[in-house]
């Protein structure tokens, strides 16, 4: 599944952070590439403004190297509609150039420039200073991560979701493609808190975090929406494929012994509502129905899936 | 032009450096189709593709140890920029000594100045 945890040490999935050069001339970034090429970074390069304003979008680099030089659009420009656009508005931006002007250097701090290196590049310092300006990237990405991460079990907390969730309906109005929204409530857990205290009550929270982690896919997103719910985002996944995985984990649970209270099993209650193929609904009423189907599921005797067709009627019950 | 053989030889300041040898060889190797570009450019009065050379000469030679090309080409730039395009002499004078010292570099390092 997307783990927050993961995502913080480096970018997700990509062990080299990506370094793009926005220069007009050839010869800068043969040059860089030589200078910077026992780094541990990919270096990609624009030779112009708007080139680099595009790749910037679709790359989403660690850290923009930039001229401020440049025929056309300058590179104070540049930055400028970098720190406009939300896209790319928290890429530190260090600029390149020979104009050695204090006011270029102002100017270039104030457009939003985290460091500045003069041109030609002194070795030594070109590299201390990309390096310090990745430290910055990977701090920074700690920094707003941390803020959308569920403290007791590492899963996106709610604040995450919301956004996510947001964009993904977006996403597939667009796509077309089939997606499905689960929600999990564990069942009773009141009463585990009560009887056995608050410890063990935590621990069955983790260990449903734990489940979920191993039973979803990649690029499954699993948060914990708040007490004792959870949703999971299951991007290209239908309704019925949805069912098998989140039977998968009913199944698991079910099963699972808990040091703290052996013989109370523990069991989950899961709505489920999906597209694939039909119109896309907006996010709330589709969250409203995979919660409707929940609470179909609580009503019908617990420790049990329901699908919800997004018209209303539910349609499949499993478990 | 002076003669190149009572001069200092112009060397890269990073001549001693081996991770930057075959890039200033490169380097080196495309100077003669760049001097051939600012002669046919001044030829033409082409004052776009005398600019946009001059300017891409002042950020490399300076990237490859070759300071003084770089203050000249940054002159010339400069010059076409500021909008002196009609002082012709200033500007071939310019192109003389910058192509002077681009066969200088390339003498200083052993390579045939075309």
């Amino acid at each position: 599944m997307s783990n927050p945890i993961s995502e913080i040490n480096g970018q997700s999935e990509e062990s080299t952070p990506k370094v793009l050069l926005i220069d007009d001339c050839p010869d800068v970034h043969r040059l860089l590439r030589a200078r910077l090429h026992s780094e541990t970074i990919e270096l990609i390069g624009a030779s112009a403004g708007q080139e680099g304003l595009d790749v910037a979008v679709e790359q989403s680099p660690a850290i923009i190297l930039l001229d401020l030089d440049m025929p056309g659009m300058d590179g104070f420009e540049v930055l400028r509609k970098l720190k406009d656009n939300p896209k790319t508005l928290d890429i530190p931006v260090i600029v390149l150039s020979g104009l050695q002007s204090p006011h270029d250097k102002v100017t270039a701090f104030d457009l939003g420039a985290v460091d500045y290196i003069p041109k030609p590049f002194e070795l030594t310092e070109l590299r201390v200073r990309v390096r310090s300006a990745l430290r910055l990237f990977t701090l920074m990405r700690m920094l707003s991560q941390k803020a959308q991460i569920d403290g007791l079990t590492g899963l996106w907390n709610r604040a995450f979701f919301d956004e996510r969730w947001n964009g993904e309906v977006e996403r597939v109005r667009r796509s077309k493609a089939p997606m499905s929204l689960a929600v999990i409530d564990l069942d009773h857990f009141k009463s585990i808190n009560d009887t056995y205290g608050h410890p063990a009550g935590d621990a069955v929270i983790q260990g449903l975090a734990k489940l979920l982690r191993q039973q979803t896919r990649a690029a499954d997103v699993c948060c914990r929406y708040g007490g004792e719910e959870f949703v999971i985002i299951m991007p290209d996944t239908s309704p019925e494929d949805s069912v098998i995985v989140c039977e998968r984990v009913r199944v698991e649970m079910e099963s699972m012994i808990w040091p703290r209270h052996p013989k109370r099993q523990v069991t989950l209650s899961c709505g489920i509502a999906g597209i694939s193929g039909e119109p896309v609904p907006d996010k709330d009423s589709w969250l409203e129905a995979a919660d409707k189907a929940l609470y179909t599921s609580k009503q019908s005797g617990r420790n049990k899936i329901t699908q919800q067709a997004l018209d209303g009627a539910p349609l499949r019950q499993a478990g | 032009m002076l003669d190149s053989t009572h001069r200092e030889p112009l060397l890269s300041s990073y001549a001693d450096d081996p991770e930057m040898a075959e890039l200033i060889e490169e380097f080196l190797d495309s100077l003669p189709v760049k001097i051939q570009t600012l002669r046919s450019g001044l030829e033409q009065q082409d004052f776009t593709r005398l600019t946009r050379i001059a300017h891409q000469l002042k950020g490399a030679s300076a990237g490859y140890g070759y300071a003084p090309i770089g203050e000249i080409s940054a002159q010339l730039e400069d010059t076409i920029r500021t909008g002196q395009s009609n002082d012709l002499n200033a500007i071939s004078s310019l192109i003389d000594d910058l192509v002077g010292l681009c066969h200088h570099a390339m003498a200083s390092a052993g390579k045939p100045a075309s």
